[in-house]
């Protein structure tokens, strides 16, 4: 009797820890590959210098203190808030302007296949395929050049990603360009998930297209371009292969991000301690967006 | 409770998007892997079970299975292996800087100039010169080694001079006649050539950061003209340094006189070869090595190779930029010797010799004897300005040699756009950024690179 509680009582502990071994291995792969960069990474940030130190010494706060008193730090923060914004909001309007286009009842599906791949293509391109495509378009003697010259809207080629007032720009909108489909494909599954009976409720009501799409499609959609654009922050803000592979950060940091100011201090200057304590700066800049986030989607869920 | 771990996993989550996303830098270095080898490349097994790692990227360089070539020929006669980590060079880069950081690094590493002195001063070199006494290595007709305070950490293999690429073709058209030496007659003749209506401009040279050594270019007008960015001692030169003002005032004036190909401050290495082979810069400043890719991409063209003009009253002796294919050894390699023993081969006066050939450059043994094929007379001008000046190659004695001309680099663009009233005052900021760099360095003692005499083929060190 007491032999069979005990093997009934193992069994029971069998049965719960059993999901924990199955969370095992994502568990352990999270904590090294994730949980444990991050914790060095922040702890390099209090010393001295690191990587190429033996002896690193501990300075608290210092190098933050650093960093932030850098003015070309400074100016690499004002122009990742401009980029990210900018590519934040335009990537939403675009990606679901062209989205609903795709999407439209008037539209057949031949037309529709042809439009959605063709609005897709700048997503299939990698970085590199990006940068070299718009360094041809923007040369001085590019396509751009040529039709600007030729219809004398201007005299002299435009020096886009050389002139350091229209750097930061050009960068932006080609950035915005590289990332819109990720909206449209997203936001595209959404509206395809909207049933029509609340559209066909609607009409039947006496509703007008911008009110079906303010009330009904806006708060269907809401949930998706939350999501997305919290995702897209994170990216925007972390961009790095782009923006070196077309300006580098320069000329004469114009186009300076964090991303690209991490990169110089670590790899460049050596400085991976003010580089680690640049890159927790980014860092804390997106956890305090997760948790807007987490806090915004939990609220959905009660 | 599950609010709260909704909230966690969450988070988790979005901090596992901020460690993956987009970040090219730590994306390559992680792609990188410094321990696996590229796809293609293959190591042979010797005799003494020792295998080397050879991170380069000379390989992608050089004729398809040319390294492979020589490296079973070392195999053969030593019985130690070579396995080939061979990517472009950005890649190998970004792979070294990696390695270095986790203490990974190969066993013999290629060093692009820039980098050693950082490496050797962060304990990541070996030093050669010990090994050299340890395995009992002449290095008598060695003609250059880069030193750092007095210590040997990388050796050259290839040098390859920087010049001027000239387009004959855009000369002869605008009625230019001679090729310039002096900062006036260049000026001239960018002048004659630039032609905005057809894209034709006189000059062109890369200036963006993602590749400050660019600086080098600008500073060969010094070099040429008898001048130094550094002091006697090796410590940096360029507040009050009368010479380096003119050089910088004349390379603004190219910008001035309109004849500076448009895009100029985030133009490329490539770009600028681009717009060169496409025809449409006359003046190119450009390291030798793409002159098999110019010939490639414009066969009809008609081009040379001058030395950067020098300062109109200049008449001493001839210097040039020059930058090398050099290798160190890694401090944490196992295999020290036998990586020493490698390049003692790689230095051997036949196979330095054949290697240059392959490399499109100049030997380092002074007793190699390359026979070159090319008969051009592009590749006749580079051999005499070659043989009848020295190299230069002065940043590589600063401490964050990369990270300082990235400063002159932006420092430039400044003073060309009129964010600095003067020279004078541009390069008393420069100094400033300079010193910076001293202070925080403990090793810096004015180090030196050793300069490349190809007459006396003996090693001269600034410092």
């Amino acid at each position: 009797m007491e032999k069979s509680t005990h093997q009934n009582r193992t069994a029971r502990i069998k049965g719960k820890l059993e999901p924990y071994f199955y969370l095992l291995p994502t568990v352990a792969l999270m904590a090294l590959l994730l949980f444990v960069p991050i914790f060095l990474v922040i702890s390099y940030s209090f010393y001295d210098n690191v990587i190429i130190n033996d002896n690193p010494v501990w300075v608290g706060f210092e190098n933050y203190a650093t960093v932030l008193g850098d003015a070309i730090f400074v100016k690499s923060m004002k122009n990742t808030a401009i980029f990210v914004v900018l590519n934040v909001i335009f990537h939403l309007l675009i990606g679901m302007g062209f989205a609903l286009m795709v999407n439209a009842k008037s539209l057949g599906p031949r037309p529709k296949a042809f439009f959605r791949i063709i609005y897709m293509l700048p997503w299939m391109f990698n970085a590199t395929v990006i940068a070299i495509l718009w360094k041809l378009l923007l040369n001085g003697s590019g396509v751009i050049n040529y039709l600007l010259t030729t219809f004398h809207i201007t005299e002299i080629p435009l020096e886009w990603l050389s002139d350091r007032s229209a750097a930061l720009w050009v960068l932006t909108f080609i950035n915005i360009w590289a990332g819109y489909p990720f909206y449209m494909i997203s936001t595209l599954a959404g509206l395809q998930g909207i049933p029509d009976s609340l559209y066909e409720s609607a009409s039947i009501d006496g509703a007008n297209g911008l009110q079906k799409f303010w009330h009904i499609t806006l708060p269907q959609l809401r949930p998706i371009l939350i999501s997305i654009a919290m995702l897209d922050f994170i990216w925007t803000t972390q961009n790095f292969s782009l923006i070196w592979l077309l300006t580098a950060g320069g000329p004469a940091h114009a186009t300076e991000m964090m991303s690209t100011y991490v990169y110089k201090t670590a790899f460049q200057s050596y400085q991976y301690s003010l580089a680690s304590a640049a890159a927790v700066i980014i860092l804390i800049a997106c956890v305090i967006l997760a948790i807007f986030y987490v806090r915004s989607q939990t609220r959905n869920d009660e | 409770m599950k609010k709260l771990v909704t909230m966690v996993l969450s988070l988790a989550m979005v901090l596992s998007l901020a460690a993956c996303g987009g970040s090219g830098g730590s994306d390559a270095a992680a792609s990188g892997d410094a321990a696996a080898p590229a796809s293609g490349d293959t190591a042979t097994t010797g005799d003494s079970g020792v295998v080397l790692e050879f991170q380069q990227w000379f390989d992608n360089e050089m004729e398809a299975g040319y390294l492979q070539s020589v490296c079973d020929a070392f195999t053969e006669e030593t019985g130690i292996s070579i396995e080939l980590l061979s990517n472009p060079y950005a890649d190998t880069k970004t792979q070294i800087e990696a390695s270095a950081a986790a203490g990974t690094m190969a066993d013999v590493v290629a060093l692009d100039g820039g980098w050693i002195y950082d490496y050797a001063t962060h304990g990541h070199l070996a030093n050669l010169d010990e090994l050299y006494v340890s395995i009992g290595f002449d290095d008598g007709e060695v003609s250059t080694k880069t030193a750092i305070n007095g210590v040997t950490y990388a050796q050259p293999l290839v040098n390859f001079p920087s010049l001027m690429a000239v387009n004959l073709d855009l000369l002869e058209a605008a009625g230019v006649e001679g090729l310039p030496e002096t900062w006036t007659e260049m000026m001239e003749a960018c002048q004659a050539v630039t032609d905005p209506t057809n894209n034709i401009y006189g000059f062109g040279m890369n200036m963006s950061t993602d590749n400050a050594t660019c600086m080098e270019f600008f500073a060969a007008f010094l070099w040429n003209s008898g001048g130094s960015i550094l002091t006697d001692d090796g410590k940096p030169n360029l507040a009050g340094n009368e010479l380096l003002v003119d050089t910088t005032e004349f390379f603004k004036s190219l910008f001035d006189n309109n004849v500076v190909v448009p895009g100029m401050y985030s133009m490329t290495d490539a770009d600028k070869v681009q717009e060169f082979v496409n025809g449409r810069i006359a003046f190119m400043p450009d390291s030798v090595a793409h002159l098999t890719n110019i010939k490639e991409q414009a066969p009809d063209m008609n081009m040379t190779y001058i030395n950067m003009p020098h300062e109109d009253s200049y008449s001493g002796d001839s210097y040039y930029r020059v930058n090398n294919w050099a290798v160190g050894v890694s401090a944490n390699s196992e295999h020290q010797e036998e990586a020493a023993k490698f390049i003692a081969y790689l230095l051997g006066s036949d196979v330095n010799a054949d290697l240059c050939v392959k490399a499109g450059g100049f030997p380092v043994n002074s007793a190699a004897q390359p026979a070159y094929t090319d008969d051009s007379e592009a590749f006749k001008a580079i051999q005499e300005i070659y043989n009848g000046g020295t190299g230069k190659a002065e940043f590589y004695s600063l401490p964050t040699a990369e990270a300082l001309m990235t400063e002159l680099d932006n420092d430039l663009v400044m003073y060309i756009d009129g964010d600095y009233s003067s020279a004078e005052e541009m390069l008393e900021h420069t100094q400033s950024v300079f010193d910076a760099a001293y202070e925080g360095d403990p090793n810096a003692t004015g180090g030196a690179e050793a300069n490349v005499d190809a007459d006396s083929g003996t090693t001269s060190e600034a410092a």
